[in-house]
């Protein structure tokens, strides 16, 4: 009798045990449905289960997954599981190949299984909005930078991955893919090779022996300092800098901000007042110039702007500047001066290096110094201008 | 408040959320132009408005201070009612008085002319809009203050004037400025036919000239007032690149209105030949003598004499001052010297001794000092000269010693011929340099003179600017503008302790303009400092701000005008303040408060 016990099983799995009334195994199965799926989105299996002597409320239904991609499985961490009637929602928090076993099982506890494999992959990461790095900091209005200067860069979009951050709720579960960002450089114009640093919202962190010309950062939000290579102050060159992103799978790299650099023009005078010219002056009264206009790539009229005032005399022969004299008028008391005496002076405006005009560019007796400078319509710069006095 | 008209609110909520209600106090920043029915129209469109009224001691309605100002609204079912008045140009708001239960009106008794501006929010209410006043200040004293407004010269404007009367006790002024394109001319400048290069000046009756600059083929253009009258000076020259004087004198025509010099002619007589010479004592010709003479406005060609000491030049038939001078001689002058319409003649003759004067520059450091300006002005010499007029009788003519020489290699003084007298000397070194311009004093007398002139370090200016409450401003802008030589002007700005040290020459006299900051209230102004003063205490009177926007006459603001505010009534041809209009074309001045009218009480000894 022992002996007969024993072969129950395979009898019932058989189907050949019949104590009762014939009993049918139950049916089921899955509907054809979305079997792939980016990590940490869920997933819905349906099954449709019946059973001809129990109906379908007579059935237990049951899911199981495994993986089945010879990867640990963390049943814990790795999957979250949901059923709900004949619907199992499944999450996964790790790509892989897995298998979903749905058992039924009627009142008789005829089972019947089937199967259906599932793939999880990983969503890559993507960049959005513009997706392009972009120079933060302003250039000049010839759309330069001065080279040694810091420019500060950040990301004109963001970047998306549905899955990065994504765990199970399960405690002690983290997830196993987070989101690392690097800012690079990717050309230069040659010279020193340029280096990032942080930028802080308000200055830039100032270049270590471990800077260098990539630099990772915690979040797409925070602006980086690229710093060129001051040695280029009088030329031009375009240096390039991106972002890249990955999530250890995938790493994607944003549009390049190009990011030029060239040497300071010269400011512009654009107006006077009286206009530049010659006239016949009282010399009882005293004379007054104006500066009224001046442009410059970096600097502005009356912020960042000044002037050198000089007189010429025709008796000295000689160019002598107003000594500590840097606004943008100027009166000039004639009474020192003599009859009939004529006089020149001459206003030339400087930007922030405080450069004179080389003497190759223009000879001293020219009224009108003209350079090119690309702050001005036509790259046509008035360097100086000179008022020519005959003092009567 | 029933449960229907708590609905009912609840119901506006949005609507006044939507019209940006709820704004609180911010609305009490808006300037006064721009509220109640001043101005500024769509401003809170749909709030309701404080209502304001001001009320003499009789209860009368009035305009003055000081007055009883009452303000109400009305928002029945409105709760916890707030309620501000302040004062333009005060940080602090001035306290009101409640006459309402519910809290919807208040008074307050003022003092002060100025604009007064009520504003209030509810707890729970309706969105308002603040109302201002302004109280006249009928003992204020008005100052008219000429403002010069100069637009760049890329503008295409003309620069023009315009009064801005500033009455003391008031808040402030609001004046927009609008630039004119004015009438243009243009024409071709001609010297007795034939077109020459020159200046064509339209001297304004009132307001500024109108100038321009006519090229070698005489052609010019510029911009004149219709309604100006204008007396047109024009000055030929020689054309650019030449250095030949054109044979004729300037012209002065005849006054006349702008808008009539609208395809005039702009001809040059020529004016008649003056001739003559320049000798010494000894009847030595002189060489390089400038004569020039001048009729008000109109100046003469300048003559210059040659190795014979004969000279020439052009004038129009007037009676002249006339000047001269001569290398190592004084300059001179002579009144009412009258150039017939057939012209004259004028032999000058110097009268004056001199004597032999050298002298060096070194600078601070012993050093010799090269290429050093040195300005020499003599006092008063009396006669140096005698001039004949047309052969009449020699008259005398005085003048005083006004020279600018250059040191040499070795810091060496050009030998110099100086007549006896007392002289102030000014030595500037060539830049860049430690040292500053430096004053002397010197005597000449009968024998030769040797000066040695050593440049001084420059020299600390110790500045502090108070402001009526005796207390330190900081953030002044300072320029010290020397007042001899060619002007050094250091800049500064005081500590928050109200202080500065600027450095200027030493023996130089300076101008001290002093440019608080706008938020501070105050006027601005320009100190005469002594030469050597060491410290000077500046205390700032209260301001008056002047604002207002630069236009064009489409409503453009535009930007970077020079706004000049003058004071022709009080002694200064230099502005008292400058502003430069932004990029909205707002320009800035604080003015000095005129204060109130002095009223004579009549008592007699």
């Amino acid at each position: 009798m022992k002996g007969v016990w024993a072969l129950l099983p395979l009898l019932a799995s058989s189907g050949c045990l019949f104590l009762d009334t014939l009993n049918h195994a139950p049916t089921i199965d899955i509907s054809d449905g979305i079997t792939t799926a980016i990590k940490g989105s869920p997933l819905t299996v349906h099954a449709d289960a019946n059973d001809d002597e129990d109906g379908p409320s007579g059935v237990h239904l049951e899911f199981s997954v495994v993986a089945v991609d010879d990867q640990p499985f963390d049943r814990n961490c790795d999957v979250e599981e949901h059923t709900s009637g004949g619907n199992y929602t499944v999450t996964f928090y790790r790509t892989g190949t897995f298998e979903v076993t749905a058992a039924v099982t009627d009142r008789d506890h005829a089972t019947t299984k089937t199967r259906v494999m599932l793939s999880i992959t990983d969503a890559k990461p993507l960049f959005t909005g513009n997706g392009t790095a972009a120079q933060s900091s302003g250039h000049d209005i010839c759309g330069n930078n001065t080279a040694g200067d810091p420019i500060t860069v950040h990301l004109d979009g963001a970047v998306m991955d549905e899955d990065a951050g994504v765990h199970a709720s399960f405690a002690g579960c983290s997830a196993n893919e987070t989101l690392r960002y690097t800012w690079r450089v990717t050309d230069w114009p040659g010279g020193s090779k340029p280096t990032l640093t942080l930028f802080d919202g308000s200055t830039c962190a100032a270049p270590t022996a471990a800077s260098g010309a990539t630099l990772v950062v915690p979040n797409t939000l925070m602006h980086v300092c690229l710093w060129t290579d001051p040695m280029l102050f009088s030329g031009v060159g375009m240096y390039s800098v991106v972002l890249d992103a990955s999530d250890g799978t995938t790493l994607v790299t944003s549009g390049a901000a190009n990011i030029t650099v060239g040497p300071d023009q010269p400011p512009c005078i654009t107006g006077t007042e009286p206009v530049a010219g010659s006239y016949v002056v009282d010399r009882t009264q005293t004379q007054s110039f104006y500066v009224d206009g001046a442009v410059d790539d970096r600097d502005g009229f009356d912020a960042g702007i000044s002037y050198v005032w000089s007189v010429y005399r025709a008796a000295d022969g000689t160019w002598t500047d107003v000594p500590n004299y840097s606004l943008s008028t100027y009166e000039l008391d004639l009474s020192s001066f003599g009859v009939g005496e004529k006089l020149k002076v001459r206003v030339e405006a400087l930007d922030r290096t405080l450069q004179r005009v080389p003497a190759a560019t223009c000879a001293p007796d020219v009224d009108d110094c003209t350079v090119s400078s690309c702050a001005t319509n036509m790259n046509v710069c008035h360097k100086w201008k000179t008022w020519d006095l005959e003092l009567r | 408040m029933g449960p229907r008209a708590s609905l009912a609110l609840l119901w506006l909520l949005p609507l006044w959320l939507a019209a940006g209600c709820f704004a609180g106090d911010d609305t009490t920043a808006t300037p006064a132009s721009d509220m109640g029915t001043a101005g500024g129209a769509d401003m809170g469109a749909g709030c309701t408005l404080v209502d304001v009224m001001a009320t003499d001691a009789q209860g009368a309605m009035t305009t003055a201070a000081p007055a009883r100002l009452t303000a109400s609204i009305d928002a029945i079912g409105a709760s916890g009612p707030h309620w501000t008045l302040t004062h333009t140009g005060d940080t602090m708001p001035t306290p009101v008085t409640v006459i309402n239960p519910m809290g919807y009106a208040v008074q307050a008794d003022v003092t002060r002319a100025g604009t007064w501006t009520f504003s209030v929010h509810f707890d729970a209410g309706p969105c308002t809009m603040p109302r201002s006043i302004t109280l006249d200040n009928p003992m204020g004293a008005t100052v008219s203050y000429r403002f010069r407004v100069l637009p760049p010269e890329t503008s295409g404007f003309p620069l023009y004037e315009t009064t801005v009367p500033v009455t003391g006790g008031m808040s402030g002024v609001t004046q927009n400025l609008m630039l004119l394109p004015g009438t243009p001319v243009s024409g071709t400048l001609r010297l007795a036919g034939t077109p020459t290069a020159g200046e064509v000046r339209l001297i304004a009756g009132d307001g500024p000239d109108a100038v321009g600059l006519a090229d070698k083929n005489g052609l010019f253009k510029l911009a004149v007032k219709s309604d100006i009258v204008y007396t047109p000076l024009l000055i030929p020259l020689p054309a650019p690149g030449s250095t030949t004087p054109p044979a004729g004198a300037p012209h002065l025509g005849a006054a006349q209105t702008g808008i009539k010099f609208v395809g005039a002619p702009f001809d040059i007589p020529g004016g008649v030949a003056v001739g003559g010479s320049v000798v010494d004592g000894a009847a030595a010709p002189i060489a390089q003598a400038h004569v020039v003479l001048r009729a008000g406005a109109l100046p003469s060609s300048t003559g210059i004499s040659d190795a014979t000491g004969a000279w020439s030049l052009y004038a129009e038939a007037a009676s002249y001052a006339l000047s001269f001078d001569a290398p190592d001689w004084p300059q001179a002058t002579l009144a009412n010297v009258v150039v017939p319409a057939a012209g004259t003649s004028l032999a000058i003759a110097y009268t004056t001794s001199r004597t032999a004067v050298g002298g060096s520059v070194t600078n601070d450091d012993g050093t010799a000092a090269a290429m050093a300006r040195v300005t020499i002005t003599s006092q008063p010499l009396g006669n140096v000269a005698t001039v004949s007029v047309g052969g009449g009788a020699a008259q005398p003519a005085a003048g005083r010693v006004v020279r600018i020489v250059m040191t040499r290699a070795d810091g060496t003084l050009p030998p110099l011929q100086l007549p006896q007298g007392t002289y102030h000397v000014t030595v500037e070194p060539a830049g860049p340099s430690l040292d500053g311009l430096t004053a002397f004093n010197e005597t000449v007398g009968s024998s030769p003179a040797t000066w040695t002139l050593p440049l001084a370090k420059l020299a600390p200016l110790d500045i502090r600017v108070v402001g009526l409450d005796g207390k330190g401003v900081a953030g002044v802008a300072l320029t010290a503008i020397e007042t001899l030589g060619l002007g050094a002007a250091p800049t500064g700005a005081t500590d928050a302790m109200g202080s500065a040290r600027l450095f200027v020459g030493k023996g130089s006299p300076v101008q001290l303009v002093v440019e608080p900051p706008g938020s501070t209230n105050l006027a601005g102004t320009r100190v005469a400092v002594a030469a050597d003063a060491g410290s000077v205490t500046v205390m700032l009177g209260r301001g008056l701000l002047v604002t207002g926007a630069v236009q064009s006459p489409t409503g453009d603001p535009q930007p970077n005008v020079r706004v000049e505010a003058l004071c022709d009534g009080c002694g200064s041809t230099t502005p008292i303040a400058t502003s430069i209009s932004d990029n909205q074309g707002v320009y800035r001045i604080y003015l000095p408060d005129p204060g109130n009218v002095l009223v004579d009480g009549g008592a007699v000894d």
